[in-house]
C-alpha cells in the first residue's frame, strides 16, 4: 500500500504526523528493544480525538476507500515500518438472540485466538472491550494441528479503556475478547517485518476456550502481513 | 441557540441503530461476510430482515469512516474541533458515501457546525427514500426548507 501522507498538512496536522514519524522511526530500529518507548508514544493518542480526524482526513484527500479488511478494522494508515489498523468494538447486546450471535461471529468476540504478527494497540475511544490473555510458554507451537489440546496458562485480564496501550506478541499470547459497555475504538501499529520469535511457521491458531483444543489453523507468511491476516482482531 | 436541541437524531448513539421503522424496533445493521461486506438492518423486534443497505465494499468503508467521525466528534477531547469539520466536509463529497453514512454525519455536525448539518440533511432529502423522508422531516422540524 502506498504512504497516505504526501499531502500538504495543516498546523493541527503537524504534531500527529511528527508522532507518526518517531512512530516510524522506533518500529525501525526494532520494535521489540523499543517496546516501552512505542507504548509511551501511543498512549498520547488516547489524550485526543485529533489522530482521528487526521486519519480522515488522510483518507478523503488520498480518496482510498477500499481500506476494510474486516467486519470490524479498517487499514487507516500504512507508514515506512508499521500499519496502522483501527477497530471498531460494538456495545454488548441486551438480548440473546440470533442476531446477537450473528454480532459475535463477525466480531471476533469469545474467540480464543493468538496472531500471526506481532502488534501494539491503544485505546482510543469509549471505555474498552474486555480482554482475557493467556500464554503459551514453549517454543514448539509449530507441531500443534487441529484437535490437539494446547497447554494455556490464564494471564491478565484487562479493559482496553481510553488511552491504556499495550504489544501483543505473536504465536505466543492468546487472547479472547469481550464486547465493551459502549462504541469504543481502538488503534493497532502493526510491523511490516517481524523480528523473528519462537515459530517457524508462524501459524494462527483458533481455540476453543473451554477445552484449549485447536478447532482451526492458518498457516501464513512468516516475514510479513497479509490483508487476509490483519482481518481477524 | 443551537436549532439543533430540538432534532433528537434517532441513532442511539450506537453504530447498528440507524433509524426507527414503523415497528418501533431498530434498524441493526451487521456486517454480512468476513471479507465481502454487506451490511442487513433486522428489526430487533421480530427479527426480520429489513433491508441490506450497502452492496460494494468501497460503500461500506464510506459508511464506517462516517461511523468514525460520528463517535470521534462526540469525545470529550474533541479538541481542536476544525479538523473533524474538515473531515467531515470531505467524506460528505465522497461519491460512494451512502444516505446513511451522510445521516451520521449531519448528526456529528449538528451540535458543532450546524450550517453543514442543514447542508447535508438537504443533500439526504434530494436522494429520497426513507432516509430521505426522516431528513426532510427533521429539516421541517428545524424550521429549515428543504
Amino acid at each position: 500500500m502506498t504512504n497516505v501522507m504526501p499531502f500538504l498538512l495543516k498546523d493541527t496536522e503537524r504534531p500527529i504526523r511528527n508522532r507518526l514519524d518517531q512512530i516510524d522511526t522506533l518500529f525501525r530500529l526494532g520494535y521489540r528493544d523499543r517496546q516501552q518507548e512505542i507504548l509511551e508514544k501511543i498512549e498520547q493518542f488516547g489524550e485526543s480525538a485529533d489522530i482521528l480526524s487526521y486519519f480522515l482526513q488522510q483518507v478523503t484527500k488520498s480518496h482510498k476507500l477500499v481500506n476494510m479488511i474486516g467486519a470490524q478494522c479498517y487499514l487507516l494508515h500504512s507508514g515506512e515500518d508499521y500499519y496502522a489498523r483501527l477497530n471498531f468494538w460494538l456495545p454488548k447486546m441486551a438480548s440473546t438472540d440470533v442476531i446477537k450471535r450473528r454480532v459475535e461471529q463477525y466480531f471476533s468476540i469469545g474467540v480464543l485466538h493468538n496472531h500471526s504478527f506481532d502488534f501494539f494497540t491503544v485505546g482510543l475511544l469509549g471505555t474498552g472491550y474486555y480482554s482475557q490473555f493467556y500464554r503459551y510458554e514453549a517454543d514448539d507451537l509449530d507441531r500443534y494441528e487441529v484437535g490437539d489440546e494446547l497447554l494455556l496458562s490464564k494471564t491478565k485480564s484487562l479493559k482496553l479503556c481510553k488511552g491504556k496501550a499495550l504489544f501483543v506478541s505473536k504465536s505466543f499470547d492468546f487472547h479472547t475478547q469481550f464486547e465493551p459497555d459502549d462504541f469504543s475504538i481502538s488503534l493497532n501499529f502493526i510491523p511490516k517485518i517481524y523480528d523473528f520469535v519462537g515459530s517457524k511457521d508462524n501459524a494462527q491458531l483458533i481455540v476453543d476456550p473451554k477445552t484449549y483444543i485447536v478447532q482451526r489453523k492458518f498457516l501464513s507468511d512468516p516475514k510479513a502481513p497479509t490483508r487476509k491476516e490483519m482481518a481477524l482482531v | 441557540v443551537s436549532p439543533f436541541q430540538a432534532w433528537i437524531p434517532p441513532s442511539r448513539d450506537n453504530l447498528f441503530r440507524i433509524g426507527l421503522p414503523a415497528d418501533d424496533s431498530i434498524w441493526l445493521t451487521v456486517y454480512g461476510e468476513r471479507l465481502t461486506p454487506y451490511f442487513h438492518a433486522y428489526s430487533t423486534v421480530t427479527f426480520e430482515h429489513l433491508f441490506s443497505a450497502f452492496s460494494s465494499h468501497t460503500v461500506a468503508s464510506s459508511y464506517y469512516l462516517a461511523e468514525i467521525l460520528f463517535h470521534a466528534s462526540k469525545a470529550p477531547s474533541c479538541d481542536p474541533i476544525d479538523g473533524m469539520i474538515d473531515a467531515a466536509r470531505g467524506l460528505t463529497q465522497l461519491a460512494e458515501m451512502p444516505v446513511t453514512g451522510l445521516w451520521k454525519i449531519a448528526e456529528a455536525m449538528a451540535p458543532i457546525e450546524p450550517d453543514l448539518a442543514v447542508s447535508v440533511l438537504r443533500t439526504i432529502t434530494s436522494k429520497g427514500g426513507e432516509v430521505g423522508n426522516r431528513a426532510e422531516a427533521a429539516l421541517q422540524k428545524l424550521g429549515v426548507s428543504a
